[in-house]
């Protein structure tokens, strides 16, 4: 009997198998089927085509490329071939470090020069007496001399300056009041950009502090951390994030962001292709008080600045004050084709939603106070913020805590003369002063209801 | 016995044919392996990871679509997939003309890069250059006021809220060549406003123009002798389009009667234009001889002549090229240099020589585009994607170059007063000391005036050989 019954065992799983199988085997047969009949042969045909009467040789690489770009139009703005050089610069500024000369630049299209905007303390670049509005006109690595007119952006200047560590790098620099043209050499060193770039005190009643972050790399979390505790050890009673011009960065680094403030909550979920759903919460406990928050937004915050932004708003543990955000909130992945480590693909695969599962791609997070900015101002602004950045912001141990007045914005007029940079005017950054005023009343708040029970307290107990 | 042998000698026979053939049908599949392994593989996969893992399901045959029309502009910036209404467009009979200039649209990055204009349109007279980037389109109603300054890429759509104002078609916008084509083509006469960014200058720019009538306008945008004494007539020839080379004879014909004695041809910003009128100008300086040469992938390449009959074969000609020299103007410039039949001066030529063919679209009723030949010089130089270097070099900046295109056309004082670009170039014209020039000072063309001194001296040359030089 056993016997038979392991033959209808068999049977049983037989005819499961031979009912469930076909329906599997289907469903990715008509995706293959799809491939292979609606994808390829246009395709192919028309490679074929091109290679007979191309009026040259086809480089199938070309091609190739070509191909993967023309594809990922069709998607959304942020699926895209990632092209080899791009994909060098891409890795180290997630990552945060990589091997320069310490100097943040700009490109000069009238001049067709690299223009330096800022040299980064404790670099290679700190000991040359660079200063801004300085210009390269060359650069030199080894044998090969490259002409900053035949740059086409900044991208390509970066492409080339940064490099092996180590290595030496001749630049010829015109200086900003004019002069002979100087060859200096520099020796490339690790360079590691600091997220959070300025961290201070603004002062008055009730004391305040400020934190701009940059960017979500590596350890920005870290950066944010102890921005947060010198402050708190500095008594603030209330604090204002600046993620205004944040692009976004690793995932991971805003998820840890978020949760300096959360306890536990969600941050933010994603959606994918199939539906599955991921949720993501903030890492454990984080302890003590939260000071009321204002977070800072621009339409130039971004992906990981407004995941941030909304979990703290939805968990309303902070107040958005500025401009509805930038609107890209969606996951990519870089895929590479196994054995190509040239170029890369980055395709969007998930959405993201925030706590209260409001979709933020394409729409960006509105603020609770809108403080909106023309075109131009928020240029001017953007340079404004620029020119405070400190480096290494966080005060170590034994370092003077930085000046409780904000620090004067110094106007660099490179003596070079460019038509536009002639206003004498200060910058006055209505943003935040809107946030400040927020802010304010948000701790008065949050104080009153406390006064009123010592109140009651006393009174009860003199009573 | 026999028998036998015939036997073996068949099966040596089949055996051979059999490796022959296999190797053959091998070495095939090797070149296909080319583009099996280099291409369909990595595509393929591309497309199943997009088809499984991208946020939203997507339409194969549009990925397909949208595939192929990358493959074709990353291979050629004048090879292009064009949907069926575009050939419907271009055989219509409606009137409809283009603005002045051509723009190749790139459907990956959207970018429509003006890649002609012609020297005596409405567009050319308002500073457009090939290479510009067009951003924005509308078309201008006569009732309505001309869209607000703020124009920018982001509030170009919200401005429409208060009156019904023209509609700003944004270039970002659009998927292929013929959206960009319909949306420049009109009516001759009408207005059409143009937001482009200027990339040497990274300015935006604003400028309205007027489309031209059905004719092609006026070649000839100046003829005169100039340097009165040495008899040096100068011609400023702006396009091969029809008539044009009629022009340019009736031009030469008027100047000699001046006394002209030698001949500065100016095909600066001449961006090309007809096959035919190209062998009649050439034929006015070359009495018949080779104008270019046609190559292909392969096949025998075929001679183009220049006319024969009239020519004037005596006269010195110094030839004026730049960087916007085009099509059958460089290439008639080369064929001069090739033949010594003149001297060119200035910078070197645009490079675009190219044929373009057109075959079925293999993924619906549109049609490809692809370049499968090239023309060369009578030497055989490479025109196409290279340019024709001048004799002599007098290169001009950029500022200079625009600044050149419109005193060519009389327009510069319009412009100027107009243009935010004017305050701008004056501004930065005080603060520069290089050239210390004044915005106010007449533009001075080093080209044409390094050209005159190098025709002078052929002239003074040829006069001392045949008549002795006056006393006194």
């Amino acid at each position: 009997m056993r016997r038979s019954g392991t033959w209808l065992a068999v049977l049983l799983g037989l005819a499961v198998g031979l009912g469930f199988g076909p329906a599997l085997g289907l469903s990715l047969r008509e995706r293959g089927r799809a491939l292979r009949e609606d994808f390829l042969p246009p395709v192919v045909r028309l490679a074929v085509a091109m290679e007979e009467r191309y009026v040259e040789e086809l480089d199938f690489d070309k091609l190739r490329v070509g191909a993967y770009k023309g594809m990922l139009s069709r998607l959304d703005k942020h699926s895209s071939y990632i092209p080899p050089v791009a994909y060098k610069e891409f890795r180290g500024e997630i990552e945060g470090e990589f091997g320069g000369l310490g100097i943040r630049i700009s490109y000069n299209a009238a001049k067709k020069a690299v223009q330096i905007e800022e040299t980064l303390p404790r670099t290679p670049a700190s000991k040359t007496g660079l200063l801004p509005g300085d210009l390269i006109v060359e650069i030199r690595e080894g044998q090969e001399l490259i002409k900053t007119a035949d740059f086409d952006s900044v991208h390509d200047a970066v492409e080339v300056l940064r490099g092996k560590v180590g290595a030496d790098v001749t630049i010829t620099v015109v200086r900003a009041n004019g002069g002979d043209r100087e060859q200096i050499t520099i020796t490339r060193d690790v360079i590691t950009l600091s997220s959070v770039e300025i961290v201070r005190l603004i002062d008055g009643e009730p004391k305040l502090g400020y934190v701009k972050l940059a960017y979500f790399s590596k350890n920005a979390a870290r950066e944010l951390q102890k921005a947060v505790e010198y402050l708190r050890g500095q008594g603030i009673e209330g604090l204002i994030l600046d993620l205004r011009f944040n692009p976004g960065g690793l995932l991971e680094t805003a998820r840890d962001c978020a949760g300096l403030f959360l306890d536990g909550e969600i941050i933010v979920s994603t959606k994918d292709r199939n539906g599955s759903i991921s949720l993501l919460y903030a890492h454990g406990e984080t302890g003590g008080e939260k000071p009321p928050m204002v977070v800072l937004i621009n339409r130039f915050s971004a992906s990981g600045a407004e995941i941030v932004g909304a979990a703290l708003h939805d968990h309303q543990k902070a107040i958005l004050v500025g401009e509805t955000t930038y609107g890209k909130a969606s996951v990519q992945k870089v895929i590479e084709y196994p054995g190509d480590e040239e170029g890369a693909v980055k395709l969007t695969i998930a959405h993201y939603y925030t706590p209260n599962e409001v979709l933020i791609e394409g729409k960006g997070i509105k603020p609770d106070m809108e403080v909106k900015l023309s075109d131009d101002d928020t240029r001017e602004l953007f340079r404004h913020l620029n020119s405070q950045v400190q480096y290494d912001p966080i005060p170590r141990e034994g370092d003077e805590p930085e000046p409780a007045e904000p620090p004067e914005p110094e106007q660099e007029t490179p003596a070079g003369g460019d038509a536009e940079e002639e206003e004498v005017e200060e910058f006055v950054d209505v943003q935040l002063g809107r946030a400040v005023e927020v802010l304010a009343q948000a701790v008065a708040e949050a104080r009153a209801p406390a006064s009123a029970s010592v109140a009651e307290g006393q009174a009860a107990t003199q009573g | 016995m026999r028998a036998r042998r015939i036997l073996i000698g068949l099966l040596t026979g089949l055996a051979v044919g059999l490796a022959i053939s296999s190797a053959l049908v091998r070495a095939q599949a090797d070149g296909r392996k080319g583009l099996d392994e280099a291409f369909v593989r990595p595509v393929a996969w591309l497309a199943t990871q997009v088809d499984l893992r991208y946020v939203e399901a997507v339409d194969l045959k549009d990925l397909a679509a949208g595939t192929c029309q990358g493959m074709l502009a990353e291979i050629d910036p004048y090879s292009a997939y064009w949907p069926p209404e575009m050939l419907q467009e271009l055989q219509a009979d409606d009137g409809r003309v283009a603005p002045g200039f051509e723009v190749r649209f790139d459907p990956v990055s959207k970018a429509a890069i003006i890649d002609e204009c012609i020297p005596g349109t409405s567009a050319f007279a308002e500073g457009l250059l090939p290479g510009d980037l067009v951003i924005e389109l509308a078309e201008s109603r006569p009732e309505t006021d001309a869209p607000s300054e703020e124009m920018t890429a982001e509030d170009g759509v919200a401005e429409t809220e208060e009156e019904p104002t023209a509609a700003v078609s944004k270039v970002s916008e659009m998927q292929t060549a013929y959206d960009v084509f319909t949306a420049l083509r009109g009516q001759p006469g009408t207005e059409l406003t143009v937001a482009v960014l200027r990339v040497d200058e990274s300015r935006k720019l604003e400028v309205t123009i007027r489309r031209p009538g059905p004719e092609a306008p006026p070649a000839v945008l100046a003829a005169e002798i100039i340097g009165a004494d040495a008899g040096i007539g100068y011609i400023c020839f702006g396009h091969f389009g029809q008539g044009s080379a009629d022009q340019l004879r009736r031009s030469l014909d008027e100047l000699r009667s001046e006394g002209m004695a030698g001949l500065v041809l100016d095909l600066r910003y001449n961006p090309g234009g007809r096959e035919r009128e190209a062998r009649a100008v050439s034929g006015l300086f070359l009495d018949g001889e080779s104008m270019a040469v046609i190559r292909g992938r392969r096949g025998p390449e075929t001679v183009l002549s220049a006319r024969q009959g009239g020519a004037d074969v005596d006269l010195p000609v110094v030839v004026l090229v730049n960087r916007f020299t085009a099509g059958w103007a460089e290439l008639v410039a080369a064929a001069l240099q090739d033949h010594q039949r003149a001297v060119l001066v200035g910078e070197g030529t645009y490079g675009k020589a190219g044929i373009q063919t057109l075959m079925p679209s293999p993924f619906d009723e549109g049609t490809i585009r692809l370049t499968c030949a090239r023309y060369y010089s009578p030497e055989g130089r490479t025109v196409d994607g290279e340019g024709v270097e001048p004799d002599v070099e007098v290169e001009l900046s950029h500022e200079d170059t625009r600044k050149l295109a419109l005193h060519l056309v009389g327009a510069e004082q319009a412009v100027a007063a107009e243009s935010p670009a004017g305050e701008a170039e004056e501004a930065g014209a005080a603060a520069d000391d290089q050239t210390g020039e004044d915005a106010e000072e007449p533009f001075r063309d080093t080209q044409l005036e390094r050209a005159v001194e190098i025709l002078s001296a052929e002239l003074t040359q040829v006069g001392e050989e045949v008549v002795p030089v006056a006393a006194g």
